[in-house]
């Protein structure tokens, strides 16, 4: 195995990922509270010791803003939609919140968000996927297969 | 509309609701580890820190009151470690004054090797990764080797690669160091090389051939990560018999079509996970290929006999022209290790043969023990 002592800074790295970490935490949370789950996932990362000898520091960081949003938001998108409901849509700007995909996105986990947003949005293979989620490839597939099902009647 | 593109789409739109990256905050940077002593930017393979580690642990018995710095960087737990205090010694405590210590120290990491000629080779030069260790008990690999390094290494080792497999890098091409880059926004690895890297291979075939060896193996972490190539710190504008131009960075797409078209992009690994259908797991065969219509066949064959023991078929994502990713699993039991091989290839159009074989022999155990055992 590779070892990677940290060459460049924290706020470097933080800079290099935090924009396309935020999409990714978007697209397991929705906009809500993506910027919040990219800063702690982040926080986390960077005050773990052995972060410095990550061999992946981009994968390290995908697969601590998926535990993030496993762990302390798993019921936020859920929250959140229920109150737009209750609220009504209209009271929501249109143009910033498609409250249809949020619906859609609603319907699968917080990993097969994960490995549905890799593979169809950033089209990374399933092994590159695999390393970002934590996970075998064989678990990618079966988190696919299943978010296919879940999403096949809404997007036939 | 495909499910694909409807999915695309849907993601397009969640991600246009993506808010603005927050900004780096203060918590964060208070976060950053207090260091007292600045630490060196490297990169070096787990087998480097347990050389390091198998180093230490003899020292630290002969001064039990040195501490180690807390602020130093916690080294992963070595892989296996052995020490031995002389030849008959069994105590753990060192005689410092009559005996030197002996070390065994154990590297291990997956290596992009290339299928000689004599086995079944039919086209370009074919990658099979292989995850290897090497035990070296004489000190002769460095406290930073990189895989360059134990590759030119192993007949002092005493060991050998197998015998179907061997590697494009000339000996005395090293990787020196490697670290991370900020190249234009994008996190590339950077390989720093020895002088003799400036000649190639012999060849131009050669030559992309060792620098796919080197971008494969290198990237095996992040396949989608692309590497710099320096001399010296300086991109290399001149590279091998033809010269080529590296000075920016090469993934491993831009050679790929130097290569033969059925690439395997991980070892072959018995795993409970399964990669395809079958929910059984067993060793798994993964890999990206360009062949007729993307049908291929995967044969288990017995190394000594030649004897075809179990074939399926297996399709890539794409072919005909297009590269596409494949996976399968074969069971466990259709397996036995050491003496199976298992093949890729596909059936030629026109000469209806096994074409672009690629054969993966299955080792012992979970790894090729590149040094033989000393007992």
């Amino acid at each position: 195995m590779i070892t990677v002592t940290r060459v460049m800074d924290n706020e470097q790295v933080y800079r290099l990922y935090s924009q396309e970490l935020t999409h990714y935490a978007t697209g397991l949370v929705g906009p809500f509270v993506a910027s919040d789950v990219v800063t702690d996932a982040c926080l986390k990362v960077f005050e773990t010791r052995d972060w410095a000898q990550v061999a992946n520091q981009r994968a390290y960081l995908y697969r601590a803003v998926l535990n993030v949003a496993r762990d302390l938001h798993r019921q936020t998108l859920s929250r959140r939609l229920r109150e737009m409901k209750a609220a009504g849509r209209d009271t929501t700007d249109p143009t910033e919140v498609d409250v249809d995909v949020l619906i859609a996105v609603e319907r699968l986990s917080v990993r097969q968000r994960a490995a549905v947003f890799l593979t169809y949005w950033e089209d990374l293979p399933a092994e590159v996927v695999a390393e970002r989620m934590g996970v075998s490839v064989g678990s990618v597939k079966r988190h696919l297969a299943r978010a296919r099902k879940r999403l096949a009647e809404l997007l036939s | 509309m495909s499910y694909e593109k409807r999915v695309k789409d849907l993601m397009g739109r969640l991600v246009a609701m993506s808010p603005e990256p927050p900004p780096y905050p203060e918590e964060i940077a208070m976060a950053e580890p207090t260091t007292t002593r600045p630490r060196r930017p490297i990169l070096m393979f787990a087998g480097a820190a347990v050389v390091v580690m198998a180093l230490a642990i003899p020292l630290l018995l002969l001064d039990g009151d040195e501490k180690p710095d807390a602020a130093a960087p916690t080294l992963p737990a070595p892989v296996s470690t052995s020490s031995t205090i002389g030849e008959t010694s069994t105590t753990d405590v060192p005689d410092t004054t009559t005996t030197t210590p002996v070390v065994s120290v154990t590297w291990e990491d997956t290596i992009y090797l290339i299928q000689t000629p004599e086995n079944s080779f039919t086209g370009d030069p074919a990658l099979v990764p292989m995850s290897v260790r090497v035990v070296d008990s004489s000190g002769v690999l460095s406290a930073d080797a990189h895989f360059t390094e134990v590759l030119a290494a192993l007949d002092e080792l005493g060991g050998s690669l197998p015998a179907t497999l061997d590697s494009a890098i000339p000996d005395d091409v090293q990787v020196l160091d490697l670290s991370v880059a900020d190249v234009n926004g994008e996190a590339v690895l950077v390989a720093d090389m020895n002088e003799a890297f400036l000649d190639g291979a012999a060849g131009l075939l050669g030559d992309l051939t060792m620098l796919n060896q080197l971008i494969y193996t290198l990237t095996q972490h992040d396949p989608s990560q692309r590497v710099l190539f320096t001399v010296g710190d300086e991109p290399v504008e001149a590279f091998g018999s033809d010269g080529l131009v590296l000075t920016d960075p090469v993934g491993r797409d831009d050679f790929i079509n130097e290569l033969n078209i059925i690439i395997l992009t991980q070892p072959v690994l018995l795993s409970d996970e399964s990669v395809d259908d079958d929910p059984q797991g067993g060793y798994q065969v993964v890999g990206v290929s360009n062949v007729f219509e993307a049908a291929m066949t995967v044969q288990v064959v017995n190394r000594t006999t030649g004897e075809v023991t179990y074939e399926q078929p297996v399709m890539a994502t794409s072919g005909s022209g297009t590269w596409g990713d494949f996976a399968v699993d074969i069971d466990a039991e259709l397996v036995e290790p050491g003496v199976s091989s298992i093949r890729v290839f596909w059936y030629g159009a026109e000469s209806g043969e096994p074409s672009n074989v690629v054969t993966i022999p299955v080792p012992d155990g979970e790894v090729w023990e590149l040094v033989p055992p000393t007992d």
